[in-house]
């Protein structure tokens, strides 16, 4: 767990916060947040700042800044420590349907390299600068995400429907909602933001539905949902590998 | 950022956006995008974040403005120099990701979906 490597690792100097990124708020977060009781801070990302500020385009990923300030590995996916099972924890119901049993299916196909991530975190928790993986602020600023003035036209387009759905306004939000995910195409996060937001059944799972309801399919508002996308785009692309 | 009039607070703007209004433009780390005085003198919100190449989404229904991140450098950051970021937690008190300075930091992104 990210929990007791920050434990471990906290002697050394080193911080993790944790940033929960959701329109619904500290109340969509809640519940994970008490469940892991976390001893380091632990924050609510309302309106995906870290989206615009640092180029985060999907979950779980992140940033690591050095001790004087300056990012040294901008935005990235960031696997759950070796061995463990990644994303949140919850209680599954006993019979899943169909549509979950398959979303289980392709993300069992997402890849990510635990071993080498951490590997590398480590190293720089260890050697701070002189570690190879701590980035020049030239490569930082590389490797960060394309920033086209579509993709910041989408970013305010996005940050908008955040606003418009906390006044209660939902179908204004899914029209802004739609604008960002035309014109950030790579971000992951605001489209399943946007999915998770729209009725998806009773159960604990419900936010994680992410697509149409058998019942009334045509109701659907976005191009896209949770299976269709990873399947069109492939499960083994659904993060960047990880690149030391 | 979102804003409810068009009157820029330039403290909030620091804070949430990272461009500081100096007097030679709007700055981040070392760009500095010129502000003409007449905009300048106005702290009209919307009228800044054209001046600097920032785009603008309005709600006219709700009065409400969106102002988007830049994209001159042609990446997300502009600098590597970690912008201030104040969050709340879980009660609604704000934490600076500044107060951890002296430390290493690894800010996670994760989401309840």
């Amino acid at each position: 767990m990210w929990q007791a490597l920050r434990e471990e690792l906290h002697p050394k100097d080193f911080e993790l916060v944790s940033v929960g990124l959701d329109t619904l708020g500290a109340e969509g977060c809640r519940p994970f947040i008490e469940a892991a009781k976390p001893t380091h801070p632990s924050l609510i990302d309302t309106h995906h700042v870290l989206a615009s500020t640092f180029g985060v385009i999907n979950i779980p990923s992140s940033v690591w800044i050095d001790e004087a300030g300056m990012i040294v590995r901008p935005a990235e996916a960031a696997p759950a420590p070796p061995g463990d099972r990644q994303g949140p924890s919850m209680d599954l119901p006993a019979e899943l349907p169909q549509r979950f049993a398959e979303m289980f299916g392709e993300a069992m196909k997402i890849e990510s390299d635990p071993e080498a991530y951490h590997a590398a975190l480590r190293d720089w928790v260890e050697k701070g600068a002189d570690s190879p993986f701590a980035l020049s602020p030239e490569e930082v600023i590389e490797r960060s995400r394309p920033r086209s003035a579509d993709s910041a036209l989408g970013h305010a387009h996005f940050e908008l429907a955040t606003a418009l759905e906390q006044l209660g306004d939902h179908a204004a939000a899914i029209g802004h909602f739609r604008q960002a995910h035309a014109l950030v195409p790579d971000s992951w996060t605001f489209r399943r933001q946007a999915w998770s937001l729209e009725p998806g059944g009773d159960s604990p799972l419900a936010r994680f539905w992410q697509g149409p309801r058998e019942e009334n399919p045509e109701a659907w508002p976005y191009e896209g949902d949770w299976l269709s996308d990873v399947r069109k785009e492939g499960a083994a692309n659904y993060s960047e590998p990880w690149k030391p | 950022m979102i804003l409810n009039e068009r009157t820029l607070d330039p403290a909030r703007f620091e804070a949430e956006t990272g461009w500081a209004l100096k007097p030679e433009g709007a700055c981040k780390g070392d760009v500095c995008i010129p502000l003409p005085d007449a905009v300048r003198e106005k702290m009209d919100a919307v009228e800044i974040a054209r001046a600097m190449g920032l785009p603008v989404v309005t709600d006219e229904r709700h009065g409400l403005i969106s102002i988007g991140p830049e994209s001159i450098g042609g990446r997300a950051l502009t600098s590597a120099e970690a912008p201030e970021l104040t969050l709340p937690d879980l009660d609604g008190n704000p934490f600076r990701l500044s107060s951890l300075k002296g430390q290493k930091i690894v800010v996670f992104a994760w989401a309840p979906y």
